[in-house]
């Protein structure tokens, strides 16, 4: 046995688990090696050392906070915990819900205008459905138009004016309407901003009796149409764009709903144009003529200047009929097709200029 | 219960039925142990006590299932040494630096103040040589030479096989050896 393998067993030796053969082996090899009978001295030394010292105490109150640790919370302290005293997890979780209830608010307005109808008016409404409604009804400058551009603007002037005194004239219908009856929610159908500056002396040769007698049945067959969801090119009571027309021009609306009550102005045109002629009293008569054929009449006429301005209305039939009579007659320009009047048969209401 | 005495079919009963003036007793039998083990293996007060509450609080959450094929001393042995072993191998324990905590237990008031000078530097130099040994040799030498713990236990303990449990015995003691070999020359 040498010294090496010896010492591989001291541990085993000084912990007394040596036995047999091994252990006769060991203890010969000692008693004849003054230096492993060292190292063995040695060994058990330390072990000694080490089993001699002092085992910690643990720290005083470690067994009550070791009972505290797993002691079973009272239902009553659970609820109470659970209600106010994790306010730095709750109050961050009730922010953020917060904030997702309110984007989720505002998704839905944005996306159901039923809501945004119900609601009344208010400063969120953007207005430019308003203008976009609106503005169908006047007509539409071609680039090609040789009228100069203050001309188009009066006649667009006048066609919103007439759109404007509808609206109030309908509010004097048998079948009262409570959001028609206030003056200042009829001046609020008045038409967008561009009105503003128009003259005050705009020429109205038509009486209030005659446009009143002939398009209140026409209007109020509009305004009960204007229940239906299908699109129209105007600013409908209740709609998003007559609210927010409501909301930016109701200073003007008002000034400008006494204005129209003194000046009546004719019924509005569904497309206003111009036809280019050399004579216009014999065009207007020709005019006459061909709506006679057509089944169309003449609802209004008015002298501007040198113009004559006729108001017309013809069945939607024959609306394309018409049209190629009046390029018959001169050089007819005028807005795209415009919407239908929701009557039986459909009639489409016209401006139209005679000009030389 | 005795800390040295077969465990108590009844007062394991009352354990395992939550009975917590029962677990207070045991907290109370094996605190010290517990801690013994978890000071020697962390060197640092602090978290020694943090490991060995947590080691009751586990047994506290597994005493329903404890079948009592072991002692309840051998059960929390297993439980503190695996827990210290975990902190050890720690990414966060790495960094920190053993102290000197069991220094201050080694003062004896019945010795006189050479011999307490005597113990005191032999017993630093024995906890730093603990200390310093690889963590495997040193939960091995803690259980057998300041626990008392047999082969057999430690193998179960840690779940070594009992050769593994003899040469790292083994290697530890030599290790230690070597290092107080100028107070046993």
């Amino acid at each position: 046995v040498t010294c090496e393998h010896a010492r591989q067993w001291l541990s085993d030796l000084v912990d007394e688990r040596l036995e047999g053969d091994r252990y006769l082996e060991v203890a010969a090899h000692l008693a004849s090696c003054a230096d492993c009978r060292l190292e063995l001295d040695r060994l058990r030394a330390t072990v000694g050392a080490l089993q001699g010292l002092e085992r910690p105490r643990a720290p005083v109150g470690f067994v009550d906070r070791v009972v505290q640790r797993v002691r079973p919370v009272p239902w009553y302290r659970r609820l109470h915990a659970w209600l106010f005293l994790p306010l730095s997890v709750k109050l961050p979780a009730e922010a953020a819900a917060l904030v997702v209830v309110a984007g989720l608010a505002a998704l839905l307005w944005e996306r159901t205008p039923e809501l945004r109808d119900a609601s009344g008016p208010g400063p969120t409404v953007r207005s430019a459905p308003s203008t976009a409604a609106v503005e169908p009804t006047a007509p539409v400058p071609s680039p090609t138009s040789p009228e100069p551009a203050p001309a188009e603007t009066s006649d667009r002037l006048r066609a919103l004016r007439a759109l404007s005194e509808e609206r109030r004239l309908s509010a004097r219908v048998p079948k009262p309407e409570p959001r028609a009856s206030h003056p200042e929610q009829v001046a609020s159908l008045s038409p967008p901003p561009e009105t503003k500056g128009a003259p005050e002396t705009m020429p109205a040769p038509e009486t209030k009796a005659t446009p009143e007698a002939k398009a209140a049945p026409e209007v109020r067959s509009e305004r009960e149409s204007r229940d239906e969801p299908t699109p129209r090119p105007l600013a409908l009571p209740g709609s998003p764009a007559a609210k927010a027309d409501r909301s930016e021009t109701r200073a003007r609306s008002a000034q400008q709903t006494v204005r129209r009550m003194l000046v009546p102005v004719p019924p509005p045109a569904d497309l206003a144009g111009r036809l280019i002629v050399g004579d216009r009293a014999a065009a207007a008569a020709a005019v006459v003529d061909l709506l006679a054929r057509l089944g169309g009449y003449e609802t209004g006429r008015r002298q501007d200047d040198s113009d004559i301005v006729m108001d017309v209305q013809i069945p939607a039939a024959r609306f394309d009929d018409f049209v190629r009579g009046l390029d018959g007659l001169g050089a007819w320009a005028a807005s795209p097709r415009p919407n239908l009047l929701p009557l039986d048969p459909p009639q489409i209401r016209l401006t139209i200029r005679l000009a030389g | 219960v005795r800390e040295d005495g077969p465990d108590s079919e009844a007062f394991l009963e009352r354990l395992r039925r939550g009975d917590l003036r029962a677990f207070e007793e045991l907290v109370a039998t094996y605190q010290h142990r517990v801690f013994g083990v978890a000071l020697r293996m962390l060197d640092n007060a602090a978290e020694a006590e943090e490991v060995a509450q947590e080691t009751f609080v586990r047994a506290h959450a597994g005493l329903a299932e404890f079948r009592g094929d072991a002692k309840l001393s051998t059960w929390l042995y297993t439980i503190v040494s695996r827990l210290c072993l975990n902190r050890l191998a720690s990414a966060d324990r790495a960094v920190a630096r053993p102290g000197d905590e069991m220094l201050l237990r080694v003062a004896d008031g019945a010795a006189g103040p050479q011999a307490n000078a005597e113990r005191r530097e032999l017993e630093g130099a024995l906890y730093r040589a603990i200390a310093d040994l690889p963590e495997e040799r040193r939960v091995v030498v803690v259980l057998r030479d300041l626990e008392g713990l047999a082969y057999e236990e430690i193998a179960r303990v840690l779940e070594l096989e009992l050769g593994t449990v003899r040469s790292r015995l083994h290697r530890a003691r030599m290790d230690l050896k070597d290092k107080m070999e100028r107070f046993f020359a």
